[in-house]
């Protein structure tokens, strides 16, 4: 399990990471999701030991992350930009980090790269970048370790190899049960692999939830009445966003499905419907009650 | 904690990732190989030469191989912490199984094995190549030894410095800049800074340019120190420097581990790792280029306005400061941050500035306490003390020296106003004369400072001491020197010189009545009476005992020769009976006295009426004034300013017959024979 206890980070007079404290239990495809300038790098570059907290502490499997190296064998980080040695190739990469993680499959190594069509041989700086993308996931999948940090790592990838990529951690979890950590701000990567989102802003957490959950207490509401609703009216639910065009409310409601139905139709509307939320929509609404207005961003 | 196979693996690719610096390393030291090998084989196809001598000044260690050490270590010291700079890098290494420190470990000891190993390499081969020509020796294999252990010190301490400066910094080029002032702050700002504003603002400064001391603080410096010797390697020479950067390679070797634990990665990519440092740096660099600045403007103004200090100083802090936060924020806006601490640095400066503007310390007024003064030391302008080859120059004492000093205090009170009218050209300075006085304390301390005479204080100063055997032995280097250094002597008079054939007695023998009769030379004959000839001893000196140009080390430090020759003049005044005597009845050597004898065909004057030539071929005329006139080669060195000269009688061209034919001889004469010469040209 990771453990974030109050950890803070700043960056001259920017507080990327404010006493941000999180769980990640493993065996789960933690989603680390925010906006741009959230924290999530900053997060898992403290997690995977490159940066220092200034407060508070990060623990994986109860032990501290930084500068231990017992604690780093058991994890992988891919960065946004990995780093490869010039001139260095696939096999030559293989060759180094396998003196690092002593569980690193070479045979399944050589085969992925096949499976991906990676030439094993070449240059690595002659790579594409989603190429260079396709070869740090296979390395990270190939150290065998129990957790899988990837910061941004989706981005690059065209969509066939993406879903290739889902699948091959999917089946990896499945297999073997490692915790992937993944940080991205592109919502819909995340929506069908994570069963645990982490929802940071401005440096703290705004939620973090079994996806099932997230999705299950939010609903979009969309409804009509004959007559002009009263202020009350509003007051009789937990709405993150409201938007009204003419006479047709539409209003994303945080609460039991059951009991937002039971109190819609009590009110007896000309037109009622609850629909489901995207991921993409959870995060607009949740960010919008914490001050951050993406509209104003896209408008 | 990190199995062999990790360790292995990082130093691998540590190597790996860096070879083409590496490689280039390597090539400075094949490029040098092929230059040893030429100068052995220059050297072995010298006829007649000492080639045994010169293949052991080759194998010593010197800064011809010392560039390529400085450059090695810079080049091997950025590629090795490039990778702090890099975001990417920094991702990748500490996201690895392994403590930091090993970095830091794998880089430094990597670099060290490349260097040591290569150095190794270089001198067995250097001793190879020595004994291939059958020239091996002892000193050369002991000079082998010595090269490597301060080849390999100046490598460490120089890497360490670099590595320093690019822990500190997060970007490649600010860690270079910060490298080159880490290197010049001490032994370039520091030790110029007091002289400068000395010179410029104390009107008795006249220090020589010292502060060895200052290299002692930079890596750099101290490794040049080590390094520059013009003489044979003499390991007692270098004890002190070499000691001195053994502790700077352990304090930097301390100082680098620490700070690359304590550096934030985040600073990858930024200027500064350590923020905190910046106001201090800023304020370090900019109040020193501030008063450079000033004292730039200062200098080039020829008006020699103090104000221009003073803007230099406003500018120079405006303009320093800023860039030098334009860099730390790579962003061209930076000029106008920290406005206060800007202020702050200018008003420090204009402080210092205005401590030495106003003389605060009373530099200028100092004269010691008779009872706290040992000794001093008096020179004119024209002394020719730098040459001075006697024992220790032990100066004026007793109570000569307190009757200088009493003079000395007159000489103070007026010093600003002859300094004025002698800088000043409107008014004659010709009467005015510089005077560097040392005066040593009771304490052990000196003090050298340096005044204008009028001619009536240069009478009453030289009246009182000139005649003292302390000024004399302070001045003719014969009264101490050791004379079994003299290898020529030889008597220079109109007619040209002439080498004295001596034996060692005879040597001796002239030595003791010329010093006998210089003893007797009061300083009113000395300025009255023009000297008939000149004795000029030659003698061997140590190559890099003075600024002589021909001491300094051949290219690379190769090549120079050890010792060479210098000659002084001794003049024969017409009173130096006894001397002239030996000369003529003992050595056989006519002395002409006087130009009375010459066969002078014409003179050639000109300047008296504005560049104008004239020639005087009436022999009449000449013969009337011939007996006046005195050749400028006699009055070469020591003591030429005691003669009663007119600048203008330079001008006088005298062509006498020879036996070598015409000779055109540049001549002096005295301001009744000047006029004379006007008369009869009808200039007046």
């Amino acid at each position: 399990m990771i453990e974030v206890k109050q950890v803070s980070k700043i960056f001259g007079t920017i507080e990327a990471v404010k006493q941000l404290s999180l769980k990640i239990h493993s065996q789960n495809v933690f989603g680390m999701l925010g906006t741009n300038g959230a924290g999530k790098s900053t997060l898992l570059r403290m997690m995977a030991g490159v940066l220092k907290p200034d407060a508070g502490e990060i623990l994986i499997d109860d032990e501290r992350v930084w500068d231990n190296p017992l604690v780093k064998k058991r994890f992988f980080y891919i960065s946004d930009e990995q780093f490869f040695y010039p001139n260095a190739t696939a096999f030559d990469m293989e060759r180094f980090y396998s003196s690092y993680y002593r569980d690193f499959d070479g045979h399944r190594y050589a085969k992925l790269l096949g499976q991906f069509g990676l030439d094993g041989h070449r240059k690595i700086q002659t790579y594409s970048k989603g190429m260079k993308k396709q070869l740090s996931i296979v390395l990270g999948l190939c150290a065998n370790v129990s957790y899988l940090f990837c910061d941004e790592t989706f981005d690059g990838l065209d969509p066939v190899m993406r879903q290739g990529i889902k699948s091959l951690l999917a089946k990896e979890i499945d297999d073997r049960g490692f915790t992937l950590v993944i940080a991205s701000h592109n919502l819909r990567e995340l929506e069908d692999i994570c069963d645990h989102i982490g929802l940071l802003h401005k440096g703290g957490v705004l939620l973090s939830r079994e996806l099932s959950d997230l999705k299950c207490n939010l609903h979009k509401v969309q409804c009509v009445f004959a007559e002009h609703v009263e202020v009350s009216f509003y007051e009789k639910f937990r709405i993150l966003q409201l938007e009204q065009r003419g006479r047709l409310i539409s209003m994303t409601v945080r609460g039991e499905k059951e009991e937002i139905r039971g109190q819609m139709e009590a009110l007896e509307p000309v037109y009622f419907e609850m629909l489901p939320l995207s991921l993409e929509e959870i995060f607009i609404s949740e960010t919008e009650v914490a001050g951050y207005d993406i509209k104003k961003l896209i408008l | 904690m990190t199995s062999k196979s990790s360790y292995y693996s990082m130093r691998r690719e540590n190597i790996k990732h860096r070879i083409g610096m590496m490689l280039l390393v390597l090539l400075l030291f094949f490029g040098y190989m092929i230059w040893y090998l030429i100068s052995v084989q220059n050297i072995c196809s010298r006829q007649g030469e000492e080639i045994g001598k010169h293949l052991t000044e080759l194998s010593e260690p010197g800064m011809g191989f010392g560039i390529i050490v400085l450059i090695s270590a810079v080049l091997l010291a950025v590629s090795g912490f490039r990778c702090l700079h890099s975001r990417t890098e920094i991702d990748f290494y500490y996201s690895l199984p392994v403590r930091r420190r090993l970095f830091f470990y794998i880089t430094g000891t990597n670099d060290l094995v490349l260097f040591g190993t290569a150095v190794l390499v270089l001198m067995l081969f250097k001793c190879a190549a020595v004994a291939a020509v059958g020239h091996f020796s002892m000193t050369i294999g002991r000079n082998a030894v010595w090269s490597f252990g301060c080849y390999l010190i100046v490598f460490a301490a120089v890497y360490l410095t670099m590595a320093l400066a690019m822990i500190l910094t997060g970007h490649t080029f600010v860690g270079v800049l910060a490298f080159a002032a880490i290197v010049i702050y001490s032994p370039v700002m520091l030790r110029f800074l007091y002289p400068g504003l000395a010179t410029i603002f104390f009107r008795t400064y006249s220090e020589p340019l010292r502060g060895g001391v200052f290299d002692y603080f930079s890596p750099a410096a101290l490794a040049v120190k080590l390094l520059s010797d013009a003489g044979p390697w003499d390991w007692k020479d270098h004890f002190l420097p070499f000691a001195a950067l053994c502790a700077w390679v352990a304090v930097l070797l301390a100082t680098d581990f620490i700070l690359y634990e304590k550096r934030a990665s985040e600073m990858a990519g930024r200027a500064v790792a350590f923020p905190k440092i910046c106001p201090a740096v800023r304020i370090l660099l900019v109040i020193p280029i501030a008063l450079y600045t000033g004292m730039a403007l200062y200098t080039a103004s020829f008006s020699s306005f103090h104000f221009w200090i003073v803007a230099g100083i406003i500018i120079g802090g405006f303009l320093s400061h800023g860039l030098i936060e334009c860099i730390y924020r790579f962003d061209v806006k930076g000029m106008l941050c920290c406005k206060k601490q800007m202020a702050a640095s200018i008003v420090a400066a204009l402080g210092i500035a205005g401590f030495f503007w106003m003389d605060l310390s009373g530099y200028d007024t100092y004269i010691p306490k008779k009872e706290d003064a040992q000794a001093l030391f008096i020179d004119s302008g024209h002394s020719y003390t730098g040459a001075f080859w006697g024992k220790e120059r032990k100066g004026i004492s007793g109570e000569v020296m307190e009757e200088a000093l009493t003079i000395l205090a007159d000489v103070v009170m007026q010093n600003d106003e002859n300094a004025e009218t002698y800088a000043s050209d409107d008014a004659d300075s010709s009467g005015y004369e510089t005077y560097t006085v040392k005066y040593r304390l009771k304490n052990g301390r000196e003090k050298r400072r340096e005044y204008v005479l009028s001619e009536e204080l240069e009478d009453r100063l030289l009246g009182q001491i000139f005649g003292t055997r302390e000024y004399k032995e302070d001045h003719y280097s014969l009264y101490t020197a050791d004379w079994s250094r003299v290898t020529d002597v030889g008597v220079v008079d109109f007619q040209g010189s002439r080498y004295l054939h001596l034996t060692k007695e005879q040597r001796n023998r002239l030595f003791e009545i010329y010093l006998e009769e210089l003893s007797e030379l009061t300083y009113d004959t000395a300025k009255s009476t023009l000297p008939v000839g000149r004795l000029a001893v030659s003698h061997t000196e140590k190559a890099g005992d003075d600024m002589n140009p021909e001491s300094s080390p051949g290219i690379l430090g190769v090549y120079s020769s050890y010792s060479y020759e210098i000659e002084d003049s001794y003049y024969l005044y017409p009173t130096f009976e006894k001397t002239i005597q030996y000369i003529e009845n003992e050595l056989k050597t006519d002395v002409q006295t006087s130009m009375e004898e010459a066969q002078i065909q014409k003179l050639t004057v000109w300047k008296y009426t504005g560049g104008k030539e004239y020639t005087i071929t009436d022999p009449e005329f000449i013969r009337s004034i011939q007996s006046s006139l005195i050749s400028s080669e006699l009055l070469e060195g020591i003591g030429d300013y005691y003669y009663p000269l007119d600048n203008y009688s330079l001008d006088i061209i005298a062509t006498a017959a020879s036996e070598e034919g015409n000779r055109d001889l540049t001549v002096y004469t005295d301001a009744d024979t000047i006029q004379k010469i006007k008369t009869f040209l009808e200039l007046e």
